[in-house]
């Protein structure tokens, strides 16, 4: 007769064995993929790629949100949030503010959460990485004391909750990021599970996942505008 | 570098094969060769088919994300290092883009199904007895949240080590040592019914 832990160890192999089994690869399927990466642009020696991939191409300087100075721009912003908030309350979109640039941003918290437009530094609005992709510097500003984690994500991370998690201080998470130019949806996520669109944002027409996410775009000019 | 095989033949001669490392394979298609990366598709697709497929539950997502995280991977190749090894590389892409797949059907509200109820009520897919326990062991593991999932396919159908895991996922190793407690747990649980039966 079998013990108890003979018992779990017999169960797990059949599981593990299960789970091993049954995926053939096809040829078929490899050719698939092989067609696949001939239509796609070449591999860049030293850098481009994706974000995603790990580490910071060699290509791009250090994220300026690293740099002691984004620290200090970044105290400064976040207390210009505050104060514009309490300037214009919740009601509306809040001017930019010359020499800045308008970022995305939320205010939650309260009986009726209700958002904000704030203005922060975005220094160095453009920039080129793998010698093709021209980027901005954005950045998001959600005012969420409550919350427990708050991310961005939109077209540009692939709507990956893990890609880009804000930084809490004083109450407000933020966090900057670089966006390629163009045009872009997005939408904040709230402890891993709320999705929330920015209202005072344009809101990008319902598409097959449902739609109405926020709509930012990041050009030449502004940097990052909505 | 590149690895020779030996292999003795039918009548006791020896034949010597030539298969270059991943790392070779990189170099050469940074050199341009396009048509060298098919052998490391060849190498690697049926464990990325595996893990994929574990992950999302689903043949046809999971191809689909082998496929995009093949093609990532191609594009990012002027970033691989030699001192790192191609497959976890290549396994951290597509860990990646299976997250990315998940989050979109959440998106699209084919979520995971995660009630014991309406898992035991779903209908059994093979009436063979090994398919239907595969059958019912996919079901069971659909169940786990993402997390946990993830970190028992690693671990016991991968059968990575923690460090490895740790690098693929960005998770601690604590984390990932409790989630795969957990996850086993939970299987044990689900499945106990099913392998006395």
């Amino acid at each position: 007769m079998m013990s108890g832990d003979e018992m779990e160890g017999a169960l797990e192999a059949r599981i593990t064995s299960a789970l091993r089994e049954g995926v053939a690869s096809t040829p078929e399927a490899r050719e698939r993929v092989m067609r696949a990466i001939r239509a796609s642009a070449p591999p860049v020696r030293g850098g481009g790629g994706d974000a995603e991939i790990g580490g910071v191409s060699s290509v791009v300087a250090r994220p300026f949100w690293r740099t002691p100075a984004f620290a200090l721009l970044a105290a400064a912003s976040i207390a210009g949030v505050i104060a514009l908030v309490r300037a214009v309350g919740v009601e509306g979109p809040i001017p930019e503010v010359p020499g800045q640039r308008t970022v995305a941003s939320r205010r939650e918290g309260g009986p009726a959460p209700q958002s904000v437009v704030a203005a922060a530094a975005a220094p160095r609005a453009a920039s080129v990485v793998d010698g093709r992709t021209r980027v901005g510097q954005v950045q998001f500003v959600f005012v969420a004391p409550q919350a427990r984690r708050v991310a961005v994500v939109g077209d540009f991370n692939d709507w990956d909750v893990a890609a880009a998690p804000l930084t809490l201080a004083g109450g407000v998470w933020s966090g900057q990021l670089e966006v390629p130019f163009g045009r872009h949806d997005y939408a904040f996520v709230v402890d891993g599970e709320r999705w929330v669109r920015d209202p005072n944002a344009p809101r990008a027409p319902a598409d097959e996942f449902g739609g109405g996410y926020s709509v930012l775009v990041v050009d030449e000019n502004s940097g990052a505008h909505r | 570098m590149t690895h020779f095989h030996v292999t003795r033949g039918d009548r006791g001669g020896f034949t010597i094969s030539v298969k270059p490392t991943d790392a070779a394979l990189v170099q050469r298609v940074l050199e341009g060769d396009v048509e060298s990366f098919a052998v490391l598709v060849d190498r690697h697709h049926e464990r990325c088919l595996r893990i994929a497929l574990r992950l999302l539950g689903n043949s046809e997502d999971a191809e689909e994300t082998v496929q995009d995280a093949f093609v990532r991977a191609y594009r990012a190749l002027g970033r691989y290092e030699e001192r790192e090894q191609f497959a976890p590389w290549l396994t951290r892409i597509l860990v990646n883009r299976c997250r990315t797949a998940m989050s979109r059907r959440v998106r699209h509200g084919k979520t995971f199904v995660d009630d014991e109820l309406a898992i035991a009520a779903a209908p059994t897919r093979d009436s063979a007895d090994g398919g239907m326990w595969r059958a019912e062991v996919e079901r069971a593991l659909a169940a786990l949240p993402a997390e946990q999932r993830e970190a028992f396919v690693l671990k016991h159908v991968e059968e990575l080590e923690y460090e490895a895991m740790a690098e693929i996922t960005g998770a601690g190793i604590s984390a990932l040592k409790m989630r795969v407690k957990r996850a086993r747990e939970r299987l044990r649980v689900l499945l106990e019914g099913e392998h006395d039966s």
